[in-house]
């Protein structure tokens, strides 16, 4: 293969979801394009990686030109969503259903992968939750993984000694439109024993 | 006994690629006594082993799924095509990968449908297996005996199976901190939430399966034994009411302080034991004070008595593998395997020697089809069957 497109295949290739195959082709996509295009693509993925920075306050990504979306006034500050990654705001919001405010951990907790708490924003989570004084109830909306499930229980204790404070975690269960007939077993068995009364 | 209720579970067809000493077999089966027969070496265990692999996902002999591979390739593929009573099933299980720049994969397929939890697949085709290693379960330590009931109760119970994945993976997190000596209460105390979620689980069922399973088991010591044996089975968790949640994480936070001084997880369904002892004397352990026959009366009754409970639990007649076994049983357990034969649905043996089979073979040929493939070794090394 020739070295030049060699090099730009292996660059493309270590993206996430990228095999060797797309790669090429993505390569060889640049090289029909006019040198407009590239510019702008570059452009905009230099503009991207220099004005998208984290907030401070809740971890949410967002541009420096702004301020973050997700700590605005029109947010409910009674409710606070725990999430792994800034990308599950995007998940959790899709639904429309959270109008509260958010806190990314940057992660989960996990001693095989080297993450203990120190290495989560745990600390400021803690702060975060202490100091408000309109905070009533905190979703933890950690993967249901094993290690999603350890970080809940981590945090459920860290701040039981906030007074007045309901914690939550995000139901697991059978899959909307799914049929029981094919559904894997654990997550029957996690609605079973998570079952709500019908509502009549 | 076989009552009329139960589904007959009958192998139809094996097909193999690269498996063993298999470059490529298809096999039609039609028999309900089916005996592969050949000299050693030749092949007829790995016919057993495919079957294992549809069955368990893992074969009873080795643990690398990559021993399987036939040497010089890069994958093997089975597929077992079976009725279980009431639909015609294909399970498809393949290992390996396309070229060496590859990792191995697994691939399972039930009816052409690509399966992509493991529980799913585990136990569809319900099988017992009888093999020399048997004798392990009873001889060898604490870890075969569990590893027997995590392989029955997985089959079983796909939750089960989940269980113990999910169990193994916070176990070996928490094996971690310990070594590393992190001595943070509230990260062991998430960590244990989760141990004693699965943990408890997985305690309740072994608790369930041992009371259930007494009752056949015994029984067959006495009928092997002719009543001069008596055996009975104990389950001794190592977590006392550790079927409940709460009652198992407080045993793990009781014991914290002396895990992280031995940097080990001392509690927990991990180190539960099963325990063999005569009537009614629950500190005597059987392999202390039984002799070698003894022990083979055991480990038979503990393999029939697993046929009667997974019959009993599913409602079908598991496919039964015997590999090589006759030849090791002495006049009366042979007799007593003969005799739980007539209790079973379909059988594939594999043997050295058919002929001390024949008595058999003659007295079943007027009530079940009974069909012979001699297993032989063809100049390049790879077996051929044949049907007799």
């Amino acid at each position: 293969m020739l070295p030049e497109l060699n090099q730009v295949t292996s660059l493309i290739a270590a993206l996430p979801g990228i095999g060797r195959k797309s790669a090429q082709r993505i390569a060889l996509h640049f090289l029909k394009q006019d040198v407009g295009y590239l510019n702008r693509f570059i452009e905009g993925l230099q503009d991207f990686y220099e004005n998208v920075v984290c907030c401070e306050t809740c971890g949410a990504l967002r541009s420096v030109r702004e301020p973050c979306e997700f700590c605005g006034p029109n947010r409910d500050p009674s409710v606070l969503c725990v999430v792994e990654q800034p990308s599950d705001i995007y998940a959790i919001e899709s639904s429309g259903e959270h109008h509260g405010l958010y806190h990314v951990l940057m992660g989960v907790l996990s001693p095989l992968d080297g993450v203990g708490p120190e290495d989560l924003t745990l600390r400021q989570l803690k702060e975060r939750v202490m100091q408000s004084t309109t905070l009533r109830e905190l979703i933890i909306a950690t993967n249901p993984s094993v290690e999603g499930n350890a970080t809940a229980h981590y945090i459920g204790r860290l701040l039981s000694d906030k007074p007045g404070l309901k914690l939550s975690r995000l139901a697991s269960g059978l899959a909307l439109g799914s049929q029981l007939e094919f559904a894997d077993s654990q997550s029957i068995s996690l609605s079973l024993r998570a079952r709500v009364p019908l509502e009549t | 006994m076989k009552s009329a209720g139960d589904l007959f579970v009958r192998v139809r067809e094996i097909a193999l690629e690269n498996f063993r000493v298999f470059p490529k077999l298809q096999l039609a089966v039609s028999g309900d006594l089916v005996f592969f027969t050949g000299a050693n070496g030749s092949g007829k265990t790995s016919l057993l082993e495919a079957v294992a692999v549809c069955s368990m996902v893992r074969s009873f002999r080795t643990v690398s799924d990559s021993d399987l591979i036939t040497w010089d390739q890069n994958y093997y593929s089975v597929d077992v095509i079976f009725h279980d009573g009431q639909q015609e099933l294909r399970l498809h299980a393949a290992y390996g990968r396309h070229d060496t720049t590859q990792n191995n994969q697994r691939r399972l397929l039930i009816n052409k449908e690509k399966v992509s939890r493991l529980a799913a697949f585990i136990g569809r085709l319900p099988t017992v297996i009888f093999s020399p290693d048997d004798l392990e379960i009873i001889d060898s330590g604490p870890g075969e005996r569990r590893r027997f009931l995590d392989i029955l109760l997985s089959s079983l119970y796909p939750a089960y199976f989940e269980a113990l994945q999910q169990y193994n993976r916070v176990l070996k997190q928490r094996s971690l901190l310990l070594r590393r000596g992190v001595n943070d209460a509230s990260y062991f105390a998430a960590l244990d939430c989760e141990l004693a979620l699965h943990g408890s689980l997985i305690q309740e069922k072994r608790q369930q399966f041992v009371t259930n399973y007494q009752a056949p088991f015994e029984r067959y010591v006495q009928q092997i034994s002719h009543s001069r044996d008596a055996w009975q089975l104990s389950y001794r968790p190592s977590i006392v009411d550790g079927g409940d949640r709460h009652s198992y994480a407080a045993a793990l936070a009781k014991n914290l302080p002396h895990d992280l001084k031995v940097k080990m997880t001392l509690r927990g369904i991990h180190r539960d034991r099963l325990v063999f002892h005569p009537p009614q004397r629950p500190n005597l352990e059987l392999q202390q004070i039984a002799s070698q026959g003894q022990k083979r009366t055991v480990a038979l009754a503990l393999k029939m008595a697993q046929y009667a409970y997974v019959k009993e639990q599913t409602g079908k007649l598991p496919v039964l593998l015997v590999d090589d076994v006759l030849n090791e049983l002495d006049i009366n357990r042979r007799q007593a395997f003969i005799g739980f034969l007539h209790e079973i649905g379909q059988a594939i043996f594999t043997t050295t020697d058919v002929a001390e089979m024949e008595g058999f073979i003659k007295e079943r040929r007027a009530h079940s089809r009974v069909e012979v493939f001699r297993v032989e070794k063809n100049s390049v090394g790879h077996a051929e069957v044949h049907a007799l």
